[in-house]
């Protein structure tokens, strides 16, 4: 009952855009990783001294 | 990268590529943290769970209130205002698992030990809505009825490899699971010293109540005693887990006494509330000074003999 | 499909719950109470109805993908028989209250390994089949179904380690902070292994089967699956922001949630610009329609889970309804979008025949989608009044409400919320109908095909 149900996979992917990364989509992929890493510098208590504990103090002098 | 053929050919190796990708995320996050110091605090104060504090813990899971009550305090000014000293790393060493919870449907339990008496808590469990009208915590009256099971929890003790004595057992042969539970509640966050996040002290409040014959003020303390109050001194103030107010109104007390107990509170025995009416702004903020001052002044009403029915109109 | 038997028994127990939330008189304790009942409709949506369908329509996929019939095709069947009483049992221990209290693995030691048992032999017949199998290349589907193969066995069996301590109890392995390291690390990967992959298996192989459109961009496919796959088990301490967990675990995990909006974003785009190429499918075919909702969904999902994680929004919304809003729209946005139209796809493929009424299945999207909407929207408004009112101060600094001021305000929303459950129900009843008369016809269709050739002959 299988035979005539198996898929040829070359009708699944185009070829014309096979190798194709739209722009937007790419900015986005980069951009997030520079900001990864950006973020994760400037949040991590051993780079930067930032600790949540700290900015709680902070905020309870007000 | 696409024109690799052999890794989306070889089932083998895609399995390993795809293995190996997952875990180098899972080593680095996960399994590496493991092995240092920060994963395994535990505070100078914490002690293991004594068999009946454990017995209470597993009612607590089987029950699944992790579900509506988390157990950790952020470090964030109005997390620590309602609740009390943020969630120290070291407290929670011989919590397998922990209890943070991911959901406040009810409140945070972290601070709950020692707010309350022990009666709070029985009559509590048992019928929540005589405490809050409507609040949605479901009642767990049959815990009452239920013994500990004794034998399991020496079982999970000797799992866990805490310490106890025979008088342990003894006590837990005794005990229904609502005591279990209570005394579970009761040992959550001991190892911390409580503080007091706001104190109020003499010096921040008038002697005399400046509200004194505002009947909104009265109608507004009304409304907050009911909320509040009610549940541990009686619907009319006759006194239940705590005091009689009707005696205690009659004592003449000060004000200011009046005042500064309501807000600091006593320790074990009422929770204080301050957070909830801070008093050195009374004069530039006029809105928290009814609030606290009505307060005062629906007790201070009681003295002469006008309760609430005839303030009403 | 045993899935859609314990689907209903899960939105039923979701109801209820919902219902639970502003009425507590409806608790019926000890084992109906609100506590067991939320694990119960978490777990037996997650095993039922997610799994269930799953396993159903990973069986189905191989087959097509790999050009054999399954390796073990009893094995298949006794799987089915062992999954189906085993979620009938593991469904009964947590009435009893038989829980490890993690979420999403709560179940107790002993289910724990049948659950394991049951996933090696869905490993054994699926990895087998493939590597076997007669095409030469592997599609996309199938690397999302041996990721999720492979991660989830790895997930699952590291959080359950624990001591046992009797039949129904045992104790983690791990203690305190790393005890929740180790479960949000499973949490959060067992939505993205049970949850994300698998539908994203489905997805690439209906929505080109079902419409005739091949994918857009393989490139895309391939950053965006090994890019998935790699940031997604960094994430779990997003779960832990604000807790006693140490910073930098925190700070990491956030940054690799916000990283994960690209490869999901990949699929999204993929999906779109598949499609782009003959709008006229989501018109002409009621399949699309699914589809590219539910993408749309997972778009937006993934869009605000990582914002979710952000410190300043997390502290606003976390703990809140804003979250069970977010879940939700996962599962009955995504998930149940794309599986409804998996099994609209299969059932008469698998019957030889055609669907018993398209109108239908149009009303069950609309029904569907109106209380889903309406659900995950009342929960965020909710979510963000309940944060807001939780830290909200007095210029003086001190809270403008109680907790219980804050808890009254919610339960108009949370009837709201119920009604919108109701909406959703009505739209899965529809659903099942749908399906139960395609078979119905399906069959009689077989049996009248039958009867005149035996009568010829």
């Amino acid at each position: 009952m299988y035979k005539e149900e198996f898929d040829d996979l070359e009708k699944f992917e185009r070829e014309d855009t096979k190798h194709k990364l739209p722009l937007g989509w790419l900015i986005l992929f980069i951009g997030l990783i520079v900001f990864g890493i950006f973020y994760t510098y400037m949040y991590t208590p051993a780079f930067t001294g930032w600790s949540q504990s700290k900015v709680f103090e902070e905020s309870m002098k007000k | 990268m696409s024109e690799n053929k052999k890794l989306y050919s070889n089932a083998l190796i895609f399995s390993l590529a795809a293995a190996i990708t997952v875990l180098i995320g899972t080593i680095v996050t996960m399994f590496l943290p493991m092995f240092t110091e920060g994963m395994h605090p535990k505070l100078k104060e914490l002690k293991p769970y004594t068999a009946l504090q454990l017995a209470g813990r597993d009612i607590y899971q089987r029950e699944g209130c992790v579900n509506c009550h988390t157990q950790t305090v952020r470090p964030l000014k109005s997390d620590v205002l309602m609740y009390g000293d943020y969630s120290k790393a070291g407290e929670f060493a011989y919590d397998r698992p922990f209890l943070w919870g991911s959901k406040r449907t009810g409140p945070d339990l972290a601070r709950i030990g020692g707010k309350y008496p022990d009666d709070w808590h029985y009559q509590h469990m048992t019928n929540p809505q005589a405490f809050y009208e409507k609040s949605n915590m479901p009642k767990y009256a049959f815990l009452n009825d239920r013994k500990v099971a004794v034998e399991k929890t020496i079982s999970h003790m000797k799992a866990l490899g805490f310490p106890y004595t025979d008088a342990d057992i003894e006590q837990l042969k005794n005990s229904t699971e609502m005591d279990a539970i209570v005394a579970y509640l009761q040992s959550i966050g001991a190892a911390v010293a409580k503080k007091a996040i706001l104190q109020i002290d003499e010096s921040m409040v008038e002697e005399v109540s400046p509200f004194a014959g505002n009947k909104d003020a009265v109608l507004k303390g009304e409304r907050l005693y009911k909320a509040e109050c009610a549940g541990c001194h009686g619907q009319n103030a006759e006194g239940n887990i705590g005091g009689s107010l009707v005696d205690y109104a009659a004592a003449e007390n000060p004000d200011r006494d009046i005042y500064l107990t309501i807000a600091n509170g006593f320790e074990g025995a009422m929770p204080g509330f301050a957070a909830a009416c801070k008093s050195n702004f009374f004069v530039t903020y006029p809105r928290l000074k009814v609030q606290c001052r009505a307060l005062r002044l629906s007790m201070t009403k009681k003295k002469s003999g006008r309760w609430w029915s005839t303030l009403r109109v | 499909m045993s899935a859609i038997f314990w689907g209903v028994i899960g939105l039923v127990a979701g109801l209820w719950i919902s219902a639970q939330m502003w009425d507590a008189a409806l608790n019926l304790p000890p084992y109906f109470s609100f506590g067991r009942l939320r694990t119960f409709h978490t777990n037996v949506l997650v095993y039922g109805l997610g799994i269930g369908a799953e396993f159903g329509v990973f069986y189905y996929l191989v087959i097509r993908l790999t050009k054999r019939p399954l390796l073990f095709p009893k094995l298949a069947r006794f799987h089915l028989w062992l999954f189906n009483i085993g979620v009938a049992i593991a469904g009964i221990t947590l009435l009893l209250g038989w829980t490890q209290s993690l979420e999403y693995a709560e179940f107790e030691w002993p289910i724990d390994i049948a659950i394991v048992i049951l996933w090696v032999i869905f490993a054994i017949n699926i990895m087998g089949t493939i590597f076997k199998r007669k095409e030469q290349q592997m599609y996309i589907s199938l690397w999302y179904i041996i990721a999720t193969i492979i991660t989830v066995a790895i997930l699952y069996i590291v959080n359950n380690l624990s001591i046992p301590a009797g039949l129904d109890k045992s104790y983690h392995l791990f203690a305190g902070v790393n005890s929740a390291n180790v479960q949000w690390w499973y949490g959060h990967n067992a939505v993205g292994f049970l949850f994300t992959t698998p539908i994203l298996a489905m997805f690439y192989y209906f929505l080109p089967k079902s419409t005739g459109l091949p994918i857009y961009s393989h490139r895309l496919s391939i950053i965006s699956f090994w890019s998935l796959i790699f940031a997604y088990l960094w994430t779990g301490a997003h779960h832990l922001v604000y807790t006693p967990l140490p910073d930098w675990i925190q700070t990491l995990g956030i940054a690799f949630t916000l990283f994960l909006i690209a490869p999901s974003w990949g699929s999204v785009v993929n999906g779109y610009f598949t499609v782009e190429s003959d709008w006229s499918v989501m018109k002409n075919n009621y399949l699309t329609k699914f589809f590219i909702a539910g993408i749309t969904f997972y778009g937006l999902q993934t869009i605000q889970g990582p914002s979710q994680g952000i410190r300043v929004i997390s502290s606003l919304i976390h703990y809140t309804d804003w979250v069970p809003g977010h879940v939700h729209m996962g599962t009955m946005g995504w998930v149940t979008m794309v599986i409804c139209a998996s099994v609209y796809y299969i059932i008469p493929h698998i019957y030889k025949t055609t669907i018993y009424s398209e109108k239908l299945a149009n009303a069950h999207f609309w029904i569907v989608l109106i209380g889903q909407l309406a659900f995950s929207i009342t929960m965020w408004i909710t979510g963000v009044q309940q944060g807001a009112m939780w830290k909200m101060t007095n210029p003086d600094g001190t809270l403008k409400y109680t907790f219980m001021e804050g808890l009254l305000r919610n339960y108009p929303y949370w009837q709201m919320r119920t009604l919108a459950g109701v909406v959703f129900v009505v739209g899965m009843l529809l659903f099942i109908y749908n399906v139960m008369m395609t078979i119905k016809k399906g069959k009689a269709e077989l049996e009248a095909k039958v009867e005149p050739a035996t009568a010829t002959a």
